[in-house]
């Protein structure tokens, strides 16, 4: 019974850990989703534990807590793989933008010496007037 | 009657026109360069005296040492990265520039001095010649002075042999960073998810030659190196270089076909 006390207060300290994170705008909605769905079942099912046996048994899994690890590890497999996916999104987009940084710099530059040029001439233009 | 006349008018300008811009085609040169202080002046010089009707850029892609400084002191062109992003990401920004200052090709060329200026008329030549989209500056086409090491050798076989097998094409020497390329082709390159950031070699000219591209060849002379190190050093990094290259190859078929149903012009 201890142990079911403490998963409920672990997981739904978590939902609010996560929800106070997204209200804060530390953490984007869309990300925190997943993380509040994991919660809520984990909370779920520290509240109805005779519910584990029978998913376990319908995956057909004779040991309950084995069915829960599988759970387990298939969904921070795919957080691991949503966060793959979102660091290849993110290093093209660095790498498109330190790319147009140097491109606007270089042109930044050109414009600079060009605009330093016109000046040093303008006093020689109004001279020769 | 008229309307003949005007037909054959506005046919005879289109003619003139397109004569008259083929003989002005603008061409960049493209210069990436890390950590190439000692070598980047000579090129630079080089350059500038065997082909000064081009532009010239160099790109300083995230040196730790003084290129940056040596390319703008050479009083060169630069576009200097903020960070090190690898070989094909820099020449990638290199496309970016061209597009943004319209340029009809663009020739890669190596900061260590590899490669021999005047060679880049032959280049250009073959690309009048033939109407291709790609022209590489190659070691093996025909017996010339260069003698690579055997493992070097051996890579460039197995790449080139990869090339036949997967598109029917032969090319001689797929890993030649000396190649002028198209408008048409570049600004396919400039754009994200086609160009592979670090080893742009057989990968990206596979996918090319099965999107329909004409690739061509012309026998160039390689020289040392001047100083300093290259990309391909080390036991471990030219393996990761094979096993990265060989899947590049893979995923740059299953892109063909992917890319086919969309059309090059619509990358």
């Amino acid at each position: 019974m201890s142990v079911q006390i403490v998963f409920l207060f672990v997981s739904l300290s978590i939902i609010v850990y996560v929800i106070w994170n997204v209200s804060k705008s530390k953490l984007l909605e869309a990300e925190s989703v997943i993380w509040v769905l994991g919660a809520v079942f984990a909370f779920m099912l520290t509240l109805f534990p005779k519910d584990l046996a029978v998913i376990s048994k319908w995956i057909g899994i004779q040991y309950p807590p084995a069915a829960f690890f599988l759970i387990v590890v298939v969904f921070l497999s795919i957080i691991s793989f949503r966060q793959f996916l979102m660091i290849s999104k993110l290093t093209t987009r660095t790498t498109d933008l330190i790319q147009k940084i140097a491109i606007l710099e270089n042109e930044c530059e050109q414009l600079q010496k060009h605009r330093s040029v016109h000046i040093e001439s303008l006093p020689q233009e109004i001279d020769s007037k | 009657m008229n309307l003949l006349k005007t037909c054959i008018e506005s046919w005879l300008m289109k003619c003139g026109q397109s004569e008259w811009t083929n003989l002005r085609q603008k061409g960049l040169i493209l210069i990436p360069a890390y950590n190439e202080e000692a070598n980047l002046p000579g090129v630079y010089r080089e350059l500038l005296e065997v082909v000064p009707d081009h532009d010239i850029l160099i790109i300083n892609d995230g040196s730790g040492d003084r290129t940056n400084q040596v390319a703008r002191n050479l009083g060169a062109n630069v576009v200097s990265l903020a960070g090190n992003l690898g070989y094909g990401a820099a020449l990638q920004a290199g496309f970016k520039y061209a597009i943004r200052h319209d340029y009809d090709y663009v020739i890669q060329f190596d900061a260590d001095g590899q490669h021999d200026p005047r060679e880049i008329h032959n280049l250009i030549g073959c690309l009048q010649q033939t109407d291709a989209d790609i022209v590489i500056g190659s070691r093996y086409d025909q017996p010339t002075s260069y003698r690579p090491g055997i493992l070097r050798g051996a890579g460039t076989h197995f790449f080139s042999w990869l090339v036949r097998w997967s598109t029917g094409y032969s090319i001689s020497d797929p890993t030649s960073g000396f190649q002028l390329i198209k408008k048409r082709i570049y600004s396919v390159y400039a754009k994200e998810g086609v160009y592979p950031t670090e080893y742009p070699d057989a990968n990206i000219l596979i996918l090319m030659l099965l999107l329909g591209v004409r690739i061509e060849e012309v026998p160039v002379v390689m020289r040392e190196r001047l100083a300093g190190k290259g990309m391909h050093v080390g036991i471990i990094r030219n393996i990761r270089y094979v096993i990265l290259m060989v899947y590049s190859i893979m995923i740059s078929m299953l892109k063909a076909n992917l890319f086919k149903r969309k059309g090059l012009h619509r990358l």
